[in-house]
C-alpha cells in the first residue's frame, strides 16, 4: 500500500469518526455527512473497511429493518457482536459511515471478536459479522463495495412511487445490484413472483423462504360481501341527501375482513388478506412472458403460490417454509417451519464440499416475539439468511423468541398504565397488514393514523386510497380514530369514503402534537399508532420520554 | 335513477390510488339516493361495453400497460370510440388519458399506436414531471380549481380541434410548456391528475355525475352534500401548492 493510499484511508476514517461524534454531541443523528466525508477522501472506503467481514445484507420494500433486527439480535445474543446500521441509514453514505467509523486508521475492521467455541467453518470464519439494511435503490452502489456473503430480498411492493417510479424500476435496480454481487448467496421470497424473478439468469446460489398452503389453511377468515349491503341502502329514496349521507356511513358493515386463528380443524382455503387479489396487485402478469399468473393460494397482496400457465415460471418450494401458523396475538406468533437440513442446502451452495448424509428436512416449532403475519415472513427470511451464512440455526431460533421491535416497527410503550403500540406503515401492503392485525384483536382500542408528505415519506400520498380502511367499519372495538400530520385532512377524507362516521374521527392539527399526545395518554384503552416515517420520529421521541426509555442514540 | 359505471382494466391500471375515483362516485351517488352499479371489465373480458353511462380508466405501470395494448386497440377500441362519440361520460387518468390519443412516442423514437379516439399525441421526455399541482377547469367543465398530483414523463400535445380540460395554475400539466392540462372532448374528461382527483375536488366529481345523468335522463340537478372534509382537504393542498 502506498503512502498516499494509507493517508487517504486514515483521513477517511478519521473524518468520518470525528464528524459523527460531533453530530451526535450536537444531537444531530442520522445525517449523511460522515459517510460522504469518508467517501470524499477515499471513494471505495467501504470496500476497504468491510474486507473480511461476513455481511448479511437485507433489502426489499417491507420488513428490511425488522429482518435485520432479528438477525442482529440473534448474533448479539450469541456473542458475535455484529456491526449494524440500525438507525435506518440505509443508503451508500449511511452504510459507509457505519463501517468507516468502526475501522482502525488503517481501514481494518475493528468490531466483532472471535468466538473460540464456534466450530463451524473455523478456517473460513473471520469472526467479524455485519448485518446491513440496504435501500433497494442503493443496492447497486453498496453491493459491489460491500461484497456481502448473503443478500436477503424480503418482498417488493409499490412504495413511494414519486421517488422510485414504479415497482418494476425498483425490481430492475435490485437486479442490477445482485448482478454486481455474483458471489453472494441470495435469500429470496419464494411467494413473491417479482423477487423470485431475481433468481433468473444469475449464477448466485439461492435459498428460498416462503409460506406453504398448509399455513394459509390454518387461518380462517370470514368475508362478507358488503357490496350487496351497500346497494340495499342505496335504494332507500327517502330523506335529504345529508340524512342519507349520515345514515349510510352509520350502517354497520358487519365483521368484514375479520380473521381469527384456528388451531385444529381443516377449513376452507382463504387468503389471509380480506381482499380478493385482483383488487391490488403489483404483479399480476408473468414477468417473463406477460401471461396472467394462476394462484393456487394467496397469503397477502401478490404473495402466494403463483404459476404462469404459459411459460411455467412458478413458485419454488422453499428451503425455509412456514408450514403452519399455530397462533398469533399481541405478544407474537407461534408457527412451525420446515427447514431443509443445513447440509442439504449447502450441497447446492458449495457442491464440491463433502456433506454428511444427515440432510433431511426438519419441522421446527418457531416462536416469534413480534406479532402479525408479515413478521412470520420476516422470521422465515432471517432463518434462511442464517442458514445461508452457515451459522447455527439454533441461534436464530432463540433470537426470534426474544427479538424486540425496532424503531417504530411494532414498538411497544407503556405510559401511565396504558399500552401504546406503534406500527410504522409506509405503503398499502404494509398498512393493510397492520390493519388486519388490529382487526384480529378483540379488545377495545384507540387508533391513531398519522401522515406526512415530506421528502423522506414521498410527496405522493395517494397510496392511502389503495389501503382498505373499509375493514375498520363495524369494528366496534376501535372506539375512536385520531388523525394527525401534514396530510391529516386527506386521511380524514379517506376514512369518510371508507364508510366511517364522521363523528368517530378526530383530526388534530399538525402543529398541535401536544394535543395528540394528551389524547393518547388519556386513553383508557390500548392505543395503536400507525404513523409513516416522519410522523413517527417526533411521536416516538415523545413516547419514549414518557415511557422512560433511553434515547435512540446511544453514542 | 341509476348510473352504470364501467371501470376499465382495474386489474392492470390501478396505480396511485386511482380506484379512489370510483369509490368517490359510488359514495356521492349513494348519499343522494341515486343507484349505482360498477362493473369491472378486465383485460381479455369479452363483455360488451354498451349500456354504460360512465367509463373510468386509470393509470398503470409501463410494463402492465404494454400488456393491455392489444386488447385495448383491437378488441375494445371500436366500442370505446363509439361510446365516446355517443356522448357517454369518460374519466381518464394519466396512462388511461394517453391511450385515448393517437400515439405515444418514446424518447428513443419508438412509436406506440393508441386508440386515436381524441385528437392529441404524447411524446416521452427524460425528466419526469412530478408533484402537487393545480389547474382551473374550463367553463364547460364547471370552472372550479382542481388540485392533484402529477407523475408522468410523457408530454401531451393537443390537436387544434380539442380543448384542454383546464389551465395550469401551478405545476406542469400536459407538457410543462403551454399551460394546458388534460383534454375535454365531448363528455370525456381526461387529466394527468392522480391524488386521486375526484375525492378532493367534489365539484369535478359532481360535474361528471351531472354530465352522465343529463345524457341519460335529460335535465338533472344534484342535491348538495356536506363537503366539509372534501373542501378542507382541497384547500389545504391548494394552499401548499399555489
Amino acid at each position: 500500500m502506498s503512502g498516499k493510499d494509507s493517508l487517504q484511508i486514515a483521513m477517511a476514517v478519521a473524518s468520518c469518526r470525528f464528524s459523527r461524534q460531533l453530530l451526535h454531541r450536537l444531537n444531530r443523528g442520522g445525517t449523511s455527512l460522515p459517510g460522504k466525508l469518508a467517501m470524499w477522501f477515499r471513494r471505495d472506503i467501504l470496500a476497504i473497511t468491510s474486507e473480511g467481514v461476513e455481511t448479511i445484507l437485507v433489502t426489499g420494500t417491507n420488513g428490511k429493518t425488522t429482518t435485520a433486527a432479528m438477525l442482529s439480535h440473534a448474533m448479539e445474543e450469541a456473542g458475535r457482536a455484529p456491526l449494524c446500521n440500525r438507525s435506518g441509514a440505509n443508503l451508500l453514505s449511511g452504510v459507509t459511515a457505519e463501517f468507516a467509523a468502526a475501522a482502525d486508521l488503517r481501514g481494518r475492521p475493528l468490531q466483532g471478536r472471535k468466538i473460540p467455541d464456534q466450530p463451524a467453518d473455523a478456517d473460513r470464519d473471520s469472526g467479524l459479522y455485519a448485518v446491513v439494511e440496504c435501500d433497494e435503490g442503493a443496492l447497486r452502489h453498496v453491493a459491489p463495495l460491500l461484497k456481502p456473503r448473503v443478500i436477503v430480498v424480503t418482498n417488493l411492493f409499490r412504495d413511494q412511487l414519486d421517488r422510485y417510479g414504479e415497482v418494476m424500476h425498483t425490481l430492475e435496480a435490485v437486479r442490477e445490484g445482485i448482478r454486481l454481487a455474483p458471489e453472494a448467496v441470495l435469500c429470496l421470497n419464494a411467494d413473491d413472483s417479482l423477487v423470485a424473478s431475481l433468481a433468473l439468469d444469475v449464477p448466485n446460489p439461492v435459498i428460498w423462504f416462503g409460506m406453504e398452503e398448509t399455513a394459509v389453511k390454518t387461518v380462517v377468515q370470514e368475508i362478507q360481501d358488503t357490496s350487496n349491503a351497500d346497494k340495499k341502502v342505496l335504494r332507500e329514496e327517502s330523506g335529504t341527501a345529508q340524512e342519507r349521507q349520515d345514515a349510510v356511513n352509520t350502517v354497520d358493515k358487519g365483521d368484514r375482513g375479520r380473521f381469527f386463528v384456528s388451531t385444529g380443524e381443516e377449513t376452507k382455503n382463504r387468503p389471509l388478506s380480506p381482499d380478493p387479489p385482483e383488487k391490488i396487485s403489483d404483479a399480476r402478469y408473468c414477468i417473463r412472458c406477460g401471461t396472467e399468473y394462476i394462484y393456487r393460494y394467496h397469503t397477502y397482496a401478490h404473495l402466494g403460490g403463483f404459476c404462469c400457465p404459459s411459460c411455467g415460471f412458478s413458485r419454488t418450494v422453499p428451503d425455509v417454509a412456514v408450514s403452519s401458523i399455530d397462533g398469533i396475538d399481541i405478544g407474537g406468533s407461534r408457527v412451525h417451519m420446515r427447514v431443509r437440513g443445513r447440509e442439504s442446502v449447502h450441497r447446492e451452495i458449495v457442491p464440491q464440499e463433502r456433506v454428511s448424509e444427515e440432510s433431511v428436512s426438519q419441522e421446527l416449532p418457531v416462536r416469534i416475539a413480534l406479532p402479525a403475519v408479515y413478521n412470520i415472513y420476516n422470521a422465515a427470511a432471517a432463518i434462511a439468511a442464517y442458514s445461508a451464512a452457515r451459522l447455527p440455526i439454533q441461534e436464530i431460533l432463540e433470537g426470534l423468541a426474544g427479538v424486540h421491535s425496532s424503531f417504530g416497527r411494532m414498538e411497544h410503550f407503556v405510559i401511565g398504565g396504558v399500552s401504546v403500540q406503534m406500527i410504522l406503515v409506509k405503503n398499502p401492503a404494509g398498512c393493510n397488514q397492520a390493519l388486519d392485525y388490529l382487526c384480529a384483536l378483540e379488545e377495545p382500542c384507540t387508533l391513531v393514523l398519522c401522515l406526512n408528505d415530506l421528502d423522506a415519506d414521498g410527496h405522493d400520498i395517494s397510496w392511502i386510497w389503495d389501503v382498505d380502511y373499509e375493514k375498520l367499519c363495524g369494528r366496534g372495538n376501535i372506539r375512536r380514530i385520531l388523525v394527525w400530520g401534514k396530510r391529516a385532512e386527506d386521511l380524514q377524507l379517506r376514512l369518510k369514503y371508507a364508510g366511517l362516521q364522521e363523528k368517530r374521527i378526530r383530526r388534530v392539527p399538525e402543529r398541535e402534537l401536544k394535543k395528540l399526545l394528551e389524547a393518547i395518554y388519556k386513553s383508557q384503552v390500548p392505543v395503536f399508532i400507525l404513523p409513516n416515517y416522519t410522523t413517527m420520529l417526533p411521536l416516538r421521541d415523545a413516547l419514549r420520554r414518557a415511557a422512560g426509555k433511553d434515547s435512540f442514540w446511544k453514542g | 335513477m341509476e348510473l352504470k359505471i364501467c371501470h376499465l382494466y382495474p386489474d392492470v391500471l390501478n396505480l396511485y390510488g386511482d380506484r379512489g375515483n370510483i369509490l368517490c362516485l359510488q359514495k356521492r351517488l349513494e348519499w343522494r339516493g341515486i343507484g349505482c352499479r360498477v362493473d369491472y371489465v378486465k383485460l381479455g373480458d369479452p363483455n360488451s361495453l354498451t349500456g354504460y353511462d360512465l367509463f373510468f380508466i386509470g393509470g398503470g405501470q409501463d410494463f402492465d400497460q404494454e400488456v393491455l395494448l392489444e386488447d385495448l386497440c383491437t378488441k375494445k377500441g371500436p366500442e370505446i370510440g363509439a361510446a365516446l362519440e355517443d356522448g357517454r361520460t369518460f374519466l381518464c387518468i394519466c396512462g388511461g388519458y394517453q391511450m385515448m390519443g393517437h400515439y405515444y412516442e418514446t424518447a428513443e423514437g419508438e412509436k406506440c399506436e393508441f386508440l386515436g379516439a381524441i385528437d392529441f399525441y404524447t411524446v416521452g421526455g427524460k425528466k419526469r414531471m412530478i408533484g402537487n399541482y393545480a389547474f382551473r377547469l374550463g367553463e364547460e367543465s364547471g370552472g372550479s380549481t382542481v388540485i392533484g398530483f402529477e407523475n408522468h414523463s410523457g408530454r401531451t400535445w393537443l390537436g387544434s380541434g380539442v380543448h384542454p380540460l383546464g389551465k395550469v395554475l401551478k405545476g406542469y400539466g400536459n407538457n410543462g410548456m403551454d399551460k394546458t392540462e388534460g383534454v375535454r372532448y365531448r363528455n370525456a374528461f381526461c387529466t394527468y391528475s392522480h391524488g386521486p382527483v375526484l375525492p378532493k375536488n367534489p365539484a369535478l366529481a359532481d360535474t361528471l355525475i351531472e354530465t352522465a345523468l343529463r345524457r341519460k335522463y335529460g335535465a338533472c340537478s344534484l342535491e348538495p352534500l356536506q363537503d366539509n372534509f372534501e373542501n378542507l382537504a382541497h384547500d389545504t393542498v391548494l394552499k401548499k401548492t399555489v
